[in-house]
């Protein structure tokens, strides 16, 4: 059985968001549109040049903002997490900071769509756009990462 | 206790988006259509056209992702088509969604202390979370009236009958 306490930072929701979520071709196609504008609009390259330089800081900006904003005005993504991942599935319990216990679930590992295995976390989806997140930082060692990872494969469920 | 049992359609979402649909996006379409201006005016073309162009793509695509995110979330993955079957009493509520073949997917347990309201419309109870998210108890569900009373009565003891705007999934 795998053990971990998880406590999620507005870097991990960052990465559910932008990277490695199976998601980045509808970012692409939210920006790409954008710039074609630009560029059909633009009629000398420093407006081209600052024009894009606006929209990407902006798209950037945002995503961001959203991110931070959702992870502050949802005190469930701040309780503490406690993981069990075993052959039959996960569990979770969740409780706040003053120890009040704020639910419990149990997903059995047919319930997961797929597996992400970034750089810094496991991203473990159940749909297309809802995912759980168990950082790498909070496993115990490295051989529970390649545990999880072993357990994920052997079910067909992992994504690069 | 009241025991809650049934399968969440598109209908059933969209109607809970719709009910909640709120204030919040606008600050943000104003943004991205100031921001939107600012380029057309630099790109020294005809400002307005272009700018009514951002404008219109912008907010399409804000209430496409508003819209189209919870959908896709419900009809995608190993619970699309899922039964769930909520148990609720004084003290919490427990919900254990069942796959279409009758295997278990989810098995969960919440305190009332989670929910930060509870909103009534003519067809759901509309649960209120944390976060952004909204989770529908379509009243179809319940197996009487007096179930659906008497999780009315649940709801106002808890302190959580709200209104029925604010955020959405």
């Amino acid at each position: 059985m795998i053990e971990l306490e998880v406590r999620l930072t507005p870097r991990d929701m960052r990465l559910v968001r932008f990277g490695a979520s199976g998601r980045r071709w509808q970012s692409w196609a939210t920006i790409v549109p954008f710039l074609v504008l630009v560029a059909v609009t633009s009629h000398s390259l420093p407006v081209l040049i600052v024009s894009t330089a606006i929209g990407v800081v902006t798209f950037i900006g945002i995503g961001r903002l959203l991110v931070r904003r959702g992870f502050r005005s949802n005190p469930l993504l701040r309780d503490t997490q406690r993981w069990t991942i075993d052959e039959a599935g996960l569990g979770c319990e969740s409780t706040r900071d003053d120890g009040e216990r704020a639910g419990e679930a149990r997903y059995e590992w047919r319930a997961i769509d797929r597996v992400v295995d970034a750089r810094d976390a496991f991203l473990l989806f159940t749909s297309a756009r809802a995912c759980m997140v168990l950082p790498k930082r909070c496993f115990a060692s490295e051989a529970e990462i390649d545990r999880l990872r072993a357990l994920v494969v052997a079910r067909g469920l992992l994504r690069s | 206790m009241i025991e809650i049992e049934g399968r969440l359609t598109s209908a059933d979402l969209t109607a809970a988006i719709w009910a909640r649909l709120s204030r919040w996006p606008v600050p943000w379409a104003l943004l991205l259509a100031t921001v939107g201006i600012a380029v057309a005016a630099l790109a020294d073309g005809a400002p307005w056209y272009y700018a009514a162009s951002l404008v219109g793509s912008v907010s399409g695509a804000l209430l496409w992702g508003l819209v189209a995110g919870p959908l896709r979330r419900l009809r995608s993955g190993p619970a699309a088509g899922a039964t769930s079957r909520w148990t609720v009493n004084d003290d919490e509520m427990r919900c254990v969604t069942v796959a279409e073949d009758g295997g278990r997917l989810v098995e969960g347990a919440l305190p009332w202390s989670v929910l930060r309201r509870v909103a009534e419309t003519r067809t759901a109870f509309l649960l209120v979370g944390s976060g952004r998210g909204v989770t529908p108890l379509p009243k179809r569900w319940f197996a009487s009236d007096a179930d659906v009373a008497g999780f009315r009565t649940l709801i106002e003891a808890h302190g959580l009958r709200g209104g029925r705007k604010g955020p959405i999934a």
